[in-house]
């Protein structure tokens, strides 16, 4: 017990692993009993859960720094000093609690779905959740760079081994993709590796102090090299995020990839990339991402307007998510590059509730694609009449995607929007509108789908006697539905504990933004922003009126 | 024309040296250069020998021309050297015994290879040996 | 020059000397009590191995020295890579176990020839002279043709085999040529001596001289290690040759080519020249070849195993790339890099050609991707460790190839050839593409035509159960490994500066 209060990080990240060897051994002992795999799975996923919710009671959100630190060393040897350390801060908080319930319902979601080799698939399910939470809490960019590759791995046999009939080609575009973009990464961590043992004499991996060193001046970046390494690691994350013209591997993995690796695609892995986008991007390299501002909020403009009108075309459930899930990161990436705090929040905001809204709209597609084993929407029709229940569910969840008041999805892009109105960027109520527009498209293609699907004379006489959710689909809904809900009712309890770490990247920024924008100036309100905060009396309301004031500066 | 100036430069060779060492040390005190110009030429024919002809022996045959042009440089060197007084030099005679040597267990393994494969193929044309590619 | 101004000291090469006088023995044995039984053979071979193993091992940590009139070096460079080679042949004996019953082919002549190759080996790591490089080589390739021919009565084998002598001859003829060159620019073939003469200004003709001798000595180097554009003869004789042999000659007889080539490459124009030196002039020439030719076979080589179908030689093209990474490592000087790829190479490729040599069965039938279908769930026992070794060769963090790829990326970054590094790791994602393809074709295709399993004999099972663990005991806790390598760079450093 101890052990675990001391090492709580440790012990989630590994949990599954444990729970995968475990599956291992049963097979070496002869177990053939497929119920048997799964309930050891869903267990060892369920406690994992329970295991990551002390973090959100032990979290400290006054703390500026990371919490639940554990350092080892671990490779010390050439002036390769790599450790292991683990840590997390208001931006990894949540999406540990996220990935965890997500795998727990994706879990429960194959477990009709998957018939063949189902010890294989929990197990990299298992191993799956291991390499994203080691993203999110490694400290260390090798450790870092090791979680982040050797997560492709289980996502490359779940497509490729349970994945629909292009799973191949989903599959080998997926891992090329995303490794073409990530060695890029390698090669800018190892540089900065090097220019910072130049600079300090001190060999390390370790993000916290290197940015730290970054951020004091202790460690200065020529501005060409800042550009080529802000786009090195910039690029891995565009790809995972998926930025516009990055995009293609995306509708293609989400729709090959069964229900589970969707949700786990789509409700974490995405989320892979906007995290990286805040936590390397954004604090080590501002000068270069205050001059690439311009062009990455084109890209994610475009990603937005162009993901919500291809959606609204698909004659495929699957993809309409799967392109949805472009147009909303776009959103994502926009409150990222707005350079404001209300920007920021609803960036890393709407990144939980992206995750909870899609991530749950994949179940609900693969709750009918196991009755029906078709995703047309054209094959659809009045199942508001047969399946009554589940029609409320994916309703909420759809609204939640939307983006209506007092559901989760309002609250990030409101921010977003309200963020990138207020802020320094040029052309930033353009930038506004054109966003708005998305929000626009993406509730005219989600109703309209969701019409046709619910609503109306049951067309196909198939669709009549389809059973409505049992118990095991409404407990793998429950979970999304009810904390979209809940997200939306009380964004604040959430968004309380990031206060600390968007104050502290948002006075990054701005501190740069200044110099491209000598006109503004943004430091009084960041020194009355802060004390607010550190007073514990930090409210969205005011937050927002604090952009308010500074837009009228 | 060339055994024009060999008989030239024999006629330098005082008459109680005209042995074969006796030749070649006067050659060499002209200088080494034509000695490497000759081990090239060896090289050159060696290489080109084994890039165009297409019976397996005759490219051993080649290959050895190119170990032999090497010893030659060997010997060569060493007893320019020596004859310009450095007598400790000798690297180059020891090396030559154990090229040749080299060679010819190279040699015998060649044609134990070449000897199985035209059991297999009753060929020993090296463009009709042609089952891996690619 | 007396007895002792030779250096005569049996301790500096006793690993060599008891690898010889085991192949010796075993043929001895053989003429005296013939025996068809390849377990005595086999026991004796390891024996043996193990034993010159433990030689070597004992010997770490020995002050740097000079034996046999400077020739011979013992020093923890030495040490380290005779102890790869050795491995690397114990490994092999236990790939050929089953080969050896499968073709009914006498086992005493077939291990003493792998012995002969170790003491090869052995010797080219220990070289310190480039005769002894050139009698290392020799004695390496002349028991290696045979072992690719040793399938007699087959087409391929005695295909590659002969392809193999008459390049590999070609390229020994080049070394020598450049050898003899280098002799007469410097008038020594000793590489501390030769690294003398170079730090001073060398006269027109014996710079002319050097520069000849060096390109020649690059491309027989370069054949050696399969550098592109001298590669030709590896996927024909990787192919051709039996599969544990194969196995064999992709780390083996590479990783001691290796160690001599860096020792030659950091000894003589590695060097710290002073700034009038014919040394500096040539340095910078040598180092941008080596640079290209990096480039050019590791983009070759990825490039071209992408359009394979056979996996052998695929893994052909696949060891050629990896031969370019490992330039790369020649490139930035760090001999501590290109000793830890090769440790991991060694581990991974092996365990790769083992799982290939267990499916291609006897006389290599099963050899193409094809048949790889279906195989994943059929035999998770062979599919995963092989998906291991492909992830580990893709170079995945967490695997032996991730460590070994990210050393060698960092001081090649360090010692500022950034572009270098770029172009390796743009080449890392396109080997993604033909490792993972043989994933593909193992867990996500259904079986063509139906192959009963395989059974999996107990060497294999070991061999396996070593390298897996190799694999991942490298890559997650290189730690120890890195300590050995550490206390070694002390040793070494003034071999580098």
């Amino acid at each position: 017990m101890e052990f675990v209060i001391h090492h709580l990080l440790t012990v989630i990240v590994f949990t599954p692993t444990v729970g995968a060897v475990i599956l291992l051994l049963h097979r070496l002992f002869g177990g053939k009993s497929e119920a048997l795999m799964r309930w050891i799975a869903l267990w060892v996923a369920v406690i994992t859960f329970i295991l990551s919710l002390p973090l959100i009671a032990g979290f400290d959100r006054l703390h500026p720094g990371m919490q639940f630190v554990e350092r080892v060393p671990w490779i010390r040897s050439f002036g390769l000093n790599v450790d292991y350390y683990l840590g997390i801060d208001g931006l990894s908080l949540w999406l540990i609690i996220l990935t965890t319930v997500l795998t727990v319902v994706s879990i429960l979601s194959g477990w009709r779905a998957i018939e063949h080799h189902v010890r294989e698939f929990l197990i990299f399910m298992l191993l799956l959740e291991t390499g994203v939470l080691g993203v999110f809490v490694s400290l260390d960019m090798f450790l870092f760079y090791l979680f982040w590759e050797i997560m492709l791995v289980p996502m490359y046999f779940l497509i490729g081994v349970w994945g629909a009939e292009r799973r191949i080609y989903a599959a080998i575009k997926f891992i090329i993709y995303t490794m073409a973009g990530s060695v890029l990464m390698l090669v800018a961590i190892i540089s900065l590796y090097y220019l910072h043992e130049q600079a300090t004499g001190q060999p390390t991996f370790d993000l916290v102090r290197i940015t730290e060193n970054l951020k004091t001046g202790v460690l200065q970046l020529d501005p060409r090299v800042e550009f080529w390494l802000f786009l090195g690691f910039a690029l891995a994350f565009f790809v995972k995020v998926p930025l516009f013209p990055l995009h293609t591997w995306l509708p293609d993995a989400h729709v090959e990839a069964p229900t589970a690796g969707s949700v786990m695609l789509a409700g974490v892995l995405l989320k892979m990339g906007t995290y990286g986008l805040l936590r390397f991007n954004l604090p080590m390299f501002p000068h270069a991402a205050a001059e690439l501002t311009m062009p990455i909020c084109v890209l994610a403009i475009i990603g937005i307007i162009y993901g919500a009108l291809v959606a609204m075309v698909q004659p495929d459930l699957k993809k309409l998510v799967a392109y949805s899930s472009v147009s909303h990161m776009g959103f994502v990436v926009l409150g990222t590059f707005a350079h404001t705090e209300q920007a920021l929040h609803g960036a890393i905001f709407q990144m939980l509730s992206h995750g909870l809204a899609t991530g749950g709209l994949f179940l609900a597609v693969g709750v009918i694609y196991e009755r029906r084993h078709t995703r047309l929407i054209a094959e659809f029709g009045g199942l508001g009449q047969s399946m009554p229940v589940y029609t409320g569910m994916v309703g909420i969840l759809a609204l939640a995607s939307i983006g209506l008041p007092l559901l989760s999805g309002f609250v990030g892009e409101f921010l977003v929007l309200v963020g990138t109105f207020t802020s320094p960027i040029e052309h930033a109520h353009a930038f506004t509108v054109l966003a708005a527009t998305g929000m626009i498209l993406s509730a005219a293609y989600i109703l309209w789908m969701f019409q046709r699907v619910f609503f109306g004379e049951i067309k196909h006489p198939e669709n009549a006697a389809l059973p409505d959710v049992n118990g095991r689909e409404k407990a793998m809904l429950l979970p999304a539905v009810a904390l979209v809900i809940v997200l939306g009712v009380v964004p604040n309890w959430f968004m309380r504990k990031m206060d600390m770490t968007v104050l502290a990247l948002e006075r990054r920024m701005a501190g740069v933004a200044e110099l491209h924008q000598p006109r503004r100036d943004f430091s009084n309100q960041r020194v009355s922003a802060s004390t607010t905060i550190v007073n514990g009396q930090s409210e969205t309301e005011e937050v927002t009126a604090d952009g308010n004031r500074r837009l009228g500066n | 024309m060339v055994t024009e100036a060999m008989w030239t430069v024999l006629q330098q060779v005082p008459n109680q040296a005209r042995t074969w060492q006796g030749f070649i040390d006067a050659l060499l005190k002209k200088g080494i250069n034509d000695f490497i110009l000759l081990s090239f030429l060896l090289f050159a024919i060696g290489v080109a020998g084994v890039l165009t002809r297409r019976n397996i022996l005759i490219i051993f045959m080649s290959i050895e021309l190119i170990l032999n042009a090497a010893n030659l440089n060997f010997i060569a060197f060493t007893r320019y050297w020596q004859m310009s007084g450095r007598l400790s030099e000798h690297m180059g005679h020891v090396f030559t015994i154990f090229i040749i040597v080299v060679a010819a267990a190279e040699a015998v393994i060649g044609l134990g290879i070449v000897i199985a494969l035209y059991r297999n193929r009753q060929t020993v044309a090296i463009d009709e040996i042609d089952l891996l590619k690619w | 020059m007396g007895i002792e101004g030779l250096g005569i000291n049996y301790s500096a090469i006793l690993p060599e000397i008891i690898l010889a006088l085991t192949g010796v023995a075993l043929m001895l044995m053989e003429a005296f009590w013939p025996s068809r039984s390849k377990r005595r053979a086999g026991l004796v071979t390891l024996a043996g191995l193990g034993i010159a193993l433990m030689a070597t091992l004992q010997l770490w940590g020995a002050p740097r020295q000079t034996a046999y009139a400077g020739m011979v070096i013992i020093d923890d460079f030495r040490l380290l890579f005779t102890a790869i080679v050795i491995i690397a042949s114990v490994l092999a004996v236990f790939l050929s176990w089953n080969f050896l019953e499968e073709e009914r082919i006498q086992p005493t002549a077939y291990f003493a020839l792998l012995l002969f190759c170790a003491v090869g080996m052995a010797l080219l790591t220990s070289s310190h002279d480039l005769i002894m490089v050139f009698l290392g080589i020799e004695t390496v390739t002349i028991s290696t043709y045979v072992l690719a021919g040793y399938r007699r009565n087959d087409l391929r084998s005695t295909e590659a085999a002969l392809k193999y002598f008459i390049l590999g001859a070609f390229s020994s003829a080049f070394l020598l040529y450049g050898i003899a060159l280098v002799y007469g620019a410097t008038h020594t073939t000793n590489l501390s001596a030769i690294q003398a003469a170079l730090n001073q200004p060398l006269g027109e003709a014996e710079r002319a001289l050097m520069m000849v001798g060096a390109a020649m000595l690059l491309i027989g180097f370069g054949f050696k290690v399969t550098a592109v554009p001298f590669h030709v003869w590896t996927p024909d004789v990787y192919e051709g040759a039996p599969t544990p042999v194969t196995a064999f000659l992709s780390v083996g007889p590479k990783a001691a080519g290796f160690a001599a080539f860096l020792r030659v490459s950091s000894l003589i124009f590695g060097a710290d020249f002073d700034l009038a030196s014919a040394g500096r002039a040539l340095q910078s020439d040598w180092i941008s070849a080596l640079a290209v030719m990096a480039i050019l076979t590791m983009t070759f080589g990825n490039l071209i195993a992408i359009a394979q179908t056979n996996i052998k030689r695929m893994l052909a093209y696949s060891s050629i790339a990896h031969a370019g990474y490992v330039l790369m490592g020649i490139v930035a000087r760090d001999w501590q890099a290109v000793a830890f790829y090769m440790i991991a190479y060694t581990v991974m490729n092996i365990g790769a050609f083992a799982v290939v040599a267990l499916i291609a069965r006897r006389g290599d039938e099963h050899v193409l991707i094809e048949d790889y279908s279906g195989l994943g769930f059929r035999q998770p026992t062979l599919s995963f460790p092989l998906t291991v070794f492909l992830i580990s060769l893709t170079g995945i963090p967490g695997t032996a190839g991730f460590v070994g790829k990210f050393w060698l990326f960092k001081s090649a970054w360090e010692a500022g050839f950034s572009m270098l590094v770029i172009i390796a790791v743009i080449n890392t994602v396109i080997s993604a593409y033909y490792y993972l393809y043989v994933v593909i074709v193992m867990f996500f295709r259904e079986a063509k035509r139906e192959i009963e399993p395989v059974p999996l004999p107990g060497a294999f099972g070991f061999t396996l159960a070593v390298t897996v663990l190799g694999t991942f005991y490298l890559g997650l806790l290189p730690t120890r490994v890195f300590y050995y390598l550490n206390q070694a760079q002390t040793a070494i450093a003034h071999l580098i500066h």
